[in-house]
């Protein structure tokens, strides 16, 4: 019979189906929700559950909210699909499944990997090892952000202003800027 | 500390970004960079505590390269004030994947400084052209990423280790690592992405994407010990050389042949790879390649010509910068006296050294068939009749001053066979 993981996993996995074939877009961002709700629980599940609730709170509180605010500004409308391709996609789907998937099917011992991972998942080891050790890592995130906002910044902006060089204004001479009309 | 020199550098760029002095601020970074790199080899001991950190000689020739290289990117010319506090934060990107002792650390340098990768390639983003490159990139360096994140989760589940010196190279779990930097360099197979994407962007953003990365992984790969699939090797080695060499057929384009010469050198470097002591071929190979690459960097900033027949004449017109550039594309070829005869004989002899034939054999016909091209520069500059079509020269820049050191430095160590760090 299925076990809780082989259901959340499911129901995740379905919906993932379902986000790309449903036709309207609002509805595609509410499969995608259900999918990180089951994906957050099932780490949750395993003992990790600092990251299941970053999960949930990163991808869906933030993410998911964004798609949802573009989905529905731009307001997609139900598209037509493509009959030309629908064959072939399914066959890559489910070629690609298999490889990735089969992988796990193949090894055994799956439920023991599952079990004793219990004891790390706690927020107190994470942040010994975040602000001790790897101290320096965390500030030197704080400085890939920095550059990530210079670099947007710098995408964005357009041409330079034209600046006022007082220097340059006082040194000019008349003479070869104006020419008298004789 | 590495993070202090960004920080108070960033603090000072901002500070005369405000008060308008701009071009002693300029000098300031160039500066800084140059003997800041030459300096931290000093500071060991503050480095101790940060575990991250690993502690070998390798890394620090590292570090001292990435500063230099990226010194002098900035003193190539002038380029707009984010891109220049841009170039100084990627470099503590390349710092941190010289200097890392985990996986993770490397990652993160290596996410670092494609972030700044990223917003140089778009530029100012004034043509399609440019824009697309800049995505194109985007999407192959995310896919690196991506695949280097799926080697190191399954490296981390079969070794349990995350340190870089702990593995042991067996099993096809590094192949997704060594696949992904790979890609980054740009060698067979997944090479056409950079005949495109330099054709895309413009001169100023070439300046960053011809050297520093490469510099950057090559340095990197000499301290992974790799032992296994020497078929795999040998593919990437000899379709790299092949493609670099016979690829560009009748290549019109200054930067699609500048493409073009990259893979077939990035294919020369990585014949060091299949022995041990990669330490003199493969960084020495890298080391060369960046001088001779700064040269050709400082002398097309300053020139319009986008194909290389307009390239005709040149020998008459600016004959102190075409001997140069004569000097140099000699180089890359392999001749004797300069510096890329020294570095392909090191290279070839650790491949041929570990028993591989077919490298070395495939080097040499290669270096043979793709010195046509590089012949065929100094033929079109020197050996044409001149035609009438004047353009106009860009403002003067520093290029002429990055040439004059780094041709010195071709030929003192072609002269004498020396390290050059």
């Amino acid at each position: 019979m299925l076990g809780v993981y082989e259901v959340i996993g499911g129901i995740a996995v379905i919906s993932g189906i379902g986000v790309i074939m449903s036709k309207k877009g609002v509805e595609s961002v509410v499969y995608m929700i259900i999918s990180f709700v089951n994906i957050g629980i099932w780490l949750m599940r395993i003992g990790v559950e600092y990251v299941g609730w970053i999960i949930m709170l990163v991808y869906i509180g933030a993410i998911a909210v964004l798609f949802m605010f573009v989905v529905m500004m731009l307001e997609i409308k139900e598209e037509e699909r493509g009959k030309e391709y629908k064959g072939i996609m399914i066959l890559i789907g489910i070629g690609v499944s298999v490889v990735i998937g089969g992988r796990r099917w193949l090894e055994e011992g799956v439920k023991e990997w599952i079990e004793s991972k219990e004891k790390i998942g706690n927020v107190m080891v994470i942040s010994k090892v975040m602000y001790g050790e790897k101290m320096i890592g965390i500030m030197e995130c704080g400085m890939m952000l920095m550059l990530a906002m210079i670099a947007v910044i710098m995408m964005v902006e357009g041409e330079e202003r034209k600046k006022e060089d007082v220097r340059e204004q006082e040194l000019r001479r008349w003479e070869e800027v104006i020419r008298r009309k004789e | 500390m590495v993070s202090v020199y960004i920080i108070g550098m960033s603090l000072v760029m901002m500070i005369g970004v405000i008060r308008r002095k701009e071009q002693r601020i300029r000098e300031i970074v160039i500066y800084s960079m140059l003997i800041g790199g030459i300096v931290e080899k000093e500071s060991e001991s503050g480095m101790k505590i940060y575990r991250m950190i690993m502690e070998e000689e390798g890394s620090k020739r590292g570090v001292i390269g990435i500063m230099i290289i990226g010194g002098m990117i900035v003193m190539l010319g002038k380029r707009r004030r984010e891109e220049e506090i841009i170039i100084m934060q990627m470099s503590e990107g390349y710092k941190m994947m010289m200097i890392g002792n985990e996986w993770m650390v490397v990652y993160m340098g290596m996410e670092w400084q494609s972030l700044g990768m990223y917003s140089i390639g778009i530029g100012r983003g004034r043509s399609i052209k440019e824009r697309e490159a800049g995505i194109k990139y985007l999407i192959v360096s995310g896919i690196a990423g991506g695949m280097y994140l799926m080697g190191v989760v399954r490296n981390y589940k079969e070794t349990g280790s995350m340190k870089i010196i702990e593995t042991e190279w067996i099993g096809g779990s590094k192949g997704w690592i060594i696949g992904s930097v790979m890609m980054k360099i740009g060698v067979v197979p997944m090479h056409l992405w950079i005949r495109e994407i330099y054709e895309g962007i413009s001169k100023r953003s070439m300046e960053v994407y011809a050297v520093w990365p490469k510099w950057g992984i090559g340095n990197m790969l000499c301290r992974w010990e790799v032992e296994w699939g020497r078929g795999v090797w040998v593919i990437v080695v000899v379709g790299s050389i092949i493609i670099g060499s016979i690829g560009g057929y009748g290549e019109e384009s200054i930067r699609r042949w500048i493409g073009y010469s990259t893979i077939s050198q990035m294919g020369y470097m990585l014949m060091g790879m299949s022995m041990g002591n990669k330490e003199e071929s493969v960084e020495y190979y890298i080391s060369v390649y960046s001088v001779m690459m700064m040269v050709i960097l400082g002398w097309w900033s300053e020139k319009r010509e986008r194909r290389m027949k307009e390239l005709v004449g040149e020998g008459k017109r600016n004959s102190v910068k075409s001997i140069m550039l004569m000097i140099t594309m000699y180089s890359m070829m392999g001749m004797p006296v300069m510096a890329g005869f020294w570095s392909k004989y090191r290279v070839m002899m650790e491949s041929v050294r570990s028993g591989e034939y077919s490298m070395g054999i495939v080097g040499v016909i290669g270096g043979v068939i793709g010195g046509y091209y590089y012949v065929k520069m100094v033929e079109g500059m020197y050996f044409k009749e001149v035609r009438e079509i004047k353009r106009k020269e860009l403002n003067k820049r520093e290029g002429q001053s990055i040439m004059s050191i780094m041709l010195v430095l071709i030929i003192l160590i072609g002269i004498e066979e020396r390290n050059i760090i």
